[in-house]
């Protein structure tokens, strides 16, 4: 396998996709090579990183602003929560 | 999409307002997340959430129940956000609105439940590479990016909501993550 061939298969890894992909092949070929294993290894890192972007908190206010916007003869039922 | 929602929808567009006010709550902080990550500061995040409920109350009528909700609702919140990104460039540049980032300090706004033992292994230098790196994608990436990592959407979905085959999806996905290991790995 030639390194130009290897992004690919490392991100359908990532998508959960590799049926179709000589992932055998690929794994082979990262034993030996430093550049393709190492780029495996950030895009794993980089994934992991993204996964664990952590929420922010909505306004506490948020569902009362957005109450108060909407049409007048509607927005006086009160709502309980 | 699930049976609650079609519920709730059917009482919203019977003019129920209670019914309304819980699909806000079940979707508030999706969106609001959404469009954190796509805009970078929680000011316009919130008036692009707010602009996005205030247009599936005028028209959930329009809602066809054959597509999920969170589909619908996904598709008006990106559309907003990339209309606000496209808006604001002739007035902002990146360092202009990086500049009024809450900085390190917005870690406080998170809610206690999302900081975990498994989170605490991400630095908050991490996070604000991985945040700023996203920010800095052209939104036709970021879009992808935001739904797939901070809303966790299958590509299935993601594709429905922008309207672009698994393919193109996919292919952004690996731009994506190409662009930020680089910016991650350089540092």
């Amino acid at each position: 396998m030639k390194c130009h061939e290897t992004e690919s298969i490392m991100h359908a890894y990532l998508d959960d996709d590799i049926d179709g992909y000589p992932y055998q092949e690929f794994l082979e070929h990262i034993k030996t090579c430093h550049k393709c294993k190492k780029h495996f290894e950030e895009l794993k890192i980089t994934e992991r990183l993204l996964k664990q972007l952590p929420m922010v908190s909505t306004p506490p206010d948020f569902v009362q602003k957005l109450m108060q916007q909407l049409p007048q003869k509607e927005s006086k039922t009160r709502i309980k929560r | 999409m699930n049976f609650v929602d079609n519920k709730l929808i059917r009482k919203a567009k019977a003019g129920d307002m209670q019914a309304f006010a819980e699909l806000v709550y079940q979707y508030k902080d999706k969106i609001f997340n959404l469009a954190y990550r796509m805009l970078g500061n929680t000011q316009e995040a919130e008036d692009v959430s707010q602009e996005t409920f205030l247009r599936v109350y005028s028209n959930i009528d329009r809602y066809d129940e054959k597509y999920k909700f969170s589909t619908w609702i996904y598709k008006i919140a990106t559309n907003l956000s990339i209309d606000r990104i496209r808006k604001r460039r002739t007035t902002y540049s990146l360092d202009d609105y990086w500049n009024e980032e809450e900085g390190l300090d917005w870690y406080t706004r998170l809610p206690n439940q999302s900081i975990g033992p498994e989170e605490s292994i991400i630095s908050n230098e991490e996070i604000n590479q991985v945040h700023k790196a996203i920010l800095n994608l052209p939104e036709k990436y970021r879009v992808i990016m935001t739904l797939r990592y901070v809303e966790d959407l299958s590509i299935k979905e993601i594709s429905e909501i922008v309207n672009l085959p698994i393919s193109t999806v996919k292919t952004r996905l690996l731009r994506g993550r190409e662009y930020i290991r680089k910016e991650i790995s350089n540092k």
